[in-house]
């Protein structure tokens, strides 16, 4: 691959480059046609609806933020009060993620706390990943229907973090493994207790590895829908996914508000994702990039 | 605070042990604190549940203001399920379906692209972060999004396509309802399959494709000769992966179709949601079976295809 050309020939086409010329080109139709959806969903965010049933190719130039202004103040849309729900579920479910998580990855990474049947409890762990989740999900309604969760934020905040287990754990496990030991020995050897060792030394070296999973979580947890859907009933607990499905079936005739709270419920993943998608995209790849 | 005083305590006499035993063993205390709270939870969301799942297939269980009715019905559910109930039989070939065409789908797509996005050509960051994109949306909005796409009338879909004679109701035909909600879920992984495997083709030495250019081989003999047997534990992997993701499609389903036409686009998730909440049998053992039945098929499934393709190797994700 590496065929130095000379300067003075940069600007004559070599026939050699023609093969990747033609590639870039398809390329960039393919990406252009793979993002339509998301650009035209964008467009017509800025277009009152009723325009765009009648002519729903058109670039919104000048375009108009009322679908938006309607998302936020309609009444009986209530969409700030379930942004408000998705935004306590998620930060609640990742901050619970995180430190259940972090503990046992660490648990499960050093010879120091084994015990018996402990590898087992791993792979159990781990092994769920490719559960079915109806296997749990029916009973775990009745359970929480018992235990007066059901219709609660508290019930998707405790499985959203147990949902994210076997993955987070993985990830952070493989990260505690490589940590050299001696850093432990050292505190150790200075009287740090295995508590003051975790939150001390080991918690803030694994940054990077919980942040990680931290942006994993971030995003599974915002478009979670099927334990929503199953475990909240009461209208004023729905989260965005929730309130788009809802709203899907109720308004679906002004196109252009839904286009609106289509973007803005997505918005905050996006957001985060333009500032540090390469820490995204290792985040949801992470683990099938080892090796 | 008291944890600190117990905590310097347990330090003190933690150090002598450790001197003694050179850092072996911990105290039963910090696993408990560490594996503790995960082991907890474990078992209370999925342990416990996994296992009244299984009770419960084999009762009517009804319940009424969190109270929870039992009867006993030995197997009739399950005999129900494989001799009376035709939807079920339909959602186990759609799921199939699903969970066979699109490992074929999504991995060769996204390895071809990977190919040529690997032989340095521009703007490979912009390709990177664009079709990995989808994948940041969440179920429902996408659903939203594909029926405005599928829609019969404006649809991009069938605008593109009316001047060449070939719109359609997409969504409404029971031949392409299915195929087309295949499309929206390639759609949205080829990113995912892309990246992944983009990294595997970086891992690979230039040596090892520099040699395989000096024998003269072309881009399909370099393919099939050196970079597909050696990125098969990944590709396969994704297969795999992609496999037991499409067992369980439930969202895409719930909000672009609800199941129709007449059952053409029921998977078994959305069948078992149906049965618990909508079809008002109050009875939560009937699902349950089905769950059962697909818990099964499902991990054997998955257990012969990676003892047959991976060779006990581990999973490389």
């Amino acid at each position: 691959m590496s065929v130095h050309q000379p300067k003075d020939q940069v600007l004559f086409i070599n026939p050699r480059h023609l093969g990747r010329y033609t590639v870039t080109f398809i390329l960039l139709i393919y990406t252009t046609v793979i993002s339509f959806p998301v650009f035209w969903t964008v467009a017509n965010s800025f277009r009152p609806g009723p325009e765009i049933l009648v002519q729903p190719y058109k670039i919104p130039i000048p375009g108009t933020l009322q679908n938006y202004i309607n998302v936020f103040t309609n009444p009986t849309l209530r969409f700030p009060l379930y942004f408000r729900n998705s935004i306590v579920v998620t930060a609640a479910a990742i901050v619970l993620a995180m430190l259940v998580n972090s503990m046992a990855a660490y648990g499960f990474a050093r010879l120091r706390y084994k015990f018996p049947g402990r590898e087992i409890l791993y792979s159990l762990i781990f092994l769920s990943i490719m559960f079915p989740p109806q296997i749990t999900l029916l009973a775990l309604f009745q359970l929480l229907v018992q235990y007066k969760l059901y219709n609660t934020l508290w019930s998707l905040i405790l499985v959203y973090a147990v949902m994210s287990m076997p993955m987070n754990i993985f990830i952070l496990r493989t990260f505690f493994m490589q940590i050299p030991r001696d850093l432990e020995d050292a505190a150790l050897m200075d009287g740090a207790s295995d508590h003051q060792l975790f939150w001390r030394v080991m918690f803030p070296i694994a940054r990077p590895a919980i942040f990680t999973t931290v942006m994993l979580n971030f995003v599974n947890f915002w478009n979670e829908f099927l334990y929503a859907v199953t475990y909240i009933n009461n209208p004023k607990l729905r989260t965005l996914p929730l309130a788009v499905m809802f709203f899907v079936g109720e308004a679906y005739l002004d196109v252009g508000m839904l286009a609106a709270a289509m973007v803005v419920s997505t918005l905050p993943v996006i957001l985060v994702y333009i500032f540090i998608s390469e820490w995204f995209i290792q985040g949801m790849t992470v683990g099938a990039i080892k090796g | 605070m008291d944890i600190s005083v117990a905590g310097e305590l347990k330090s003190g006499t933690q150090r002598q042990i450790s001197l003694k035993r050179g850092f072996g063993q911990s105290s039963w205390w910090a696993i408990a604190e560490f594996v503790g709270p995960a082991a907890l939870l474990y078992l209370l969301f999925v342990v416990i549940p996994l296992v009244m799942t299984f009770f419960n297939s084999v009762h009517i269980l009804q319940i009424r203001g969190g109270a929870a009715s039992y009867e006993f019905v030995g197997l009739q559910h399950y005999r129900e399920l494989f001799t009376k109930d035709l939807f079920f039989g339909l959602s186990i070939r759609n799921s199939v379906i699903w969970a066979v065409t699109s490992p074929f789908l999504e991995i060769p797509i996204a390895f071809v692209l990977a190919y040529l996005i690997h032989q340095n050509l521009p703007f490979r960051r912009f390709y990177r972060v664009a079709w990995f994109l989808p994948m940041l949306v969440s179920w429902v909005v996408i659903g939203a999004l594909f029926r405005w796409i599928f829609n019969a009338e404006w649809g991009i879909v069938n605008v593109v396509l009316r001047p060449f004679g070939l719109d359609h109701k997409w969504l409404g035909d029971p031949n392409t309802a299915l195929p087309s909600l295949i499309a929206v879920t390639t759609w949205r992984f080829i990113g995912f399959n892309f990246v992944i495997l983009l990294a595997g083709l970086a891992s690979i030495p230039e040596e090892t494709l520099d040699a395989a250019i000096v024998d003269g081989a072309n881009h399909v003999q370099k393919i099939v000769k050196v970079i597909l047997p050696m990125l098969k534990r990944t590709w396969i992997s994704l297969m795999l992966l992609c496999f037991v993701g499409k067992m369980r499609v439930f969202e895409l389903v719930w909000v672009m179709t609800r199941g129709a036409p007449s059952g053409h686009t029921e998977t078994v998730a959305t069948y078992i949601q149906k049965r618990a909440f909508e079809w008002m049998t109050f009875d939560l053992g009937y699902p349950s079976a089905i769950a059962v039945v697909w818990f099964i098929v499902v991990f054997t499934s998955w257990f012969l295809l990676s003892r047959i393709f991976l060779r006990g190797e581990a999973l490389e994700f």
